[in-house]
């Protein structure tokens, strides 16, 4: 009994500074990303970012995701994702490698400084996780659009040669 | 300015509503995450794949560090590390594993929208944290430090 008290007590503290943190920083975040909508910064600022988004293979306008991550974490990546989503910024396909790259790597200030507190190395930690990401998601990229390719020629065949040769 | 208000206005209602959709994820996974935790259920499967961590050149009570970092938290994964006598190339090792691996049941679900499955987002981290845990402790066997 004292166990399962226990395990809701932590549960709901957690939760609690969770819920709290979210607050603090997505709203902050979201208003940003309205007044950069509107003064269309996106659109501006893409330029600056393109090398960034290029090696991943990714449209400039997936930029603002994909630094709140690399800074903030998942969890305030993905919200920013999602409005991207909501508004049809990014493709499905730019949503879904932006995921697994930032699934493998972000945080990439707090949580590789945790580490490197605890003996390991900074730029080992930094750059070996860019590399797996960018790795990760440049063969995901190869994948999909390989795919479509393959499925673009099978739900719309050139007049004619529906039936092979 | 009704462009300032509208446009804090619109930022404020989106900033609730991401988080109230992020809270539907966060607070079931903290509690099976918690549970999981503070019961030890991990213990037993970790002592079954401490035999794995000899091609890390890991010590076999890692396999905790691992398997915490990877269904628990980084910082659950910390609590261990710190306990263990390891060497800097060992914890860079563990670290590279758990930093491309971790918090999997909370982080899977939340990147879900974006067309990726969780369990395929698991996989697929845990396999990488493996493969590219093997490369770093190759490049540190070759190249030395």
């Amino acid at each position: 009994m004292t166990v399962i008290l226990n395990i809701l007590q932590i549960s709901l503290t957690r939760c609690f500074w969770t819920v709290l943190l979210l607050l603090a920083v997505l709203i902050p975040v979201m208003v940003l990303f309205e007044y950069a909508r509107h003064y269309r910064i996106f659109e501006k600022s893409a330029p600056y970012f393109k090398w960034l988004t290029r090696c991943l293979s990714l449209s400039p306008a997936a930029a603002f995701p994909l630094v709140t991550g690399l800074v903030f974490g998942v969890i305030f990546g993905a919200a920013v994702l999602i409005e991207c989503a909501r508004q049809e910024l990014l493709t499905k396909r730019d949503l879904m490698l932006l995921g697994l790259f930032l699934s493998l790597n972000h945080s990439i200030v707090e949580d590789n400084l945790i580490f490197t507190a605890l003996g390991a190395n900074f730029f080992t930690l930094l750059l070996s996780r860019f590399v797996i990401a960018i790795i990760a998601t440049r063969i995901a990229a190869l994948f999909l659009d390989r795919n479509k390719r393959l499925a673009g020629l099978k739900t719309a065949p050139s007049p004619g040669k529906e039936y092979g040769k | 300015m009704p462009v300032h208000r509208d446009l804090l206005r619109r930022g404020i209602v989106k900033g609730l509503k991401t988080t109230w959709m992020l809270i539907k994820i966060i607070v079931p996974v903290t509690l099976v995450v918690v549970t999981l935790d503070q019961l030890n259920l991990l213990m037993p499967l970790a002592t079954r794949f401490a035999p794995l961590m000899a091609p890390l050149h890991l010590p076999g009570e890692a396999s905790l560090a691992l398997l915490l970092g990877f269904f628990i938290n980084i910082y659950a994964a910390i609590g261990v590390i710190t306990v263990l006598p390891l060497t800097a190339r060992e914890i860079t090792v563990l670290a590279v594993m758990i930093l491309t691996s971790h918090s999997l049941m909370m982080e899977g679900p939340i990147l879900r929208f974006t067309g990726l499955s969780p369990v395929i987002n698991t996989l697929l981290r845990i396999a990488t944290a493996l493969l590219f845990g093997l490369i770093v402790n190759l490049a540190y066997t070759i190249f030395g430090g």
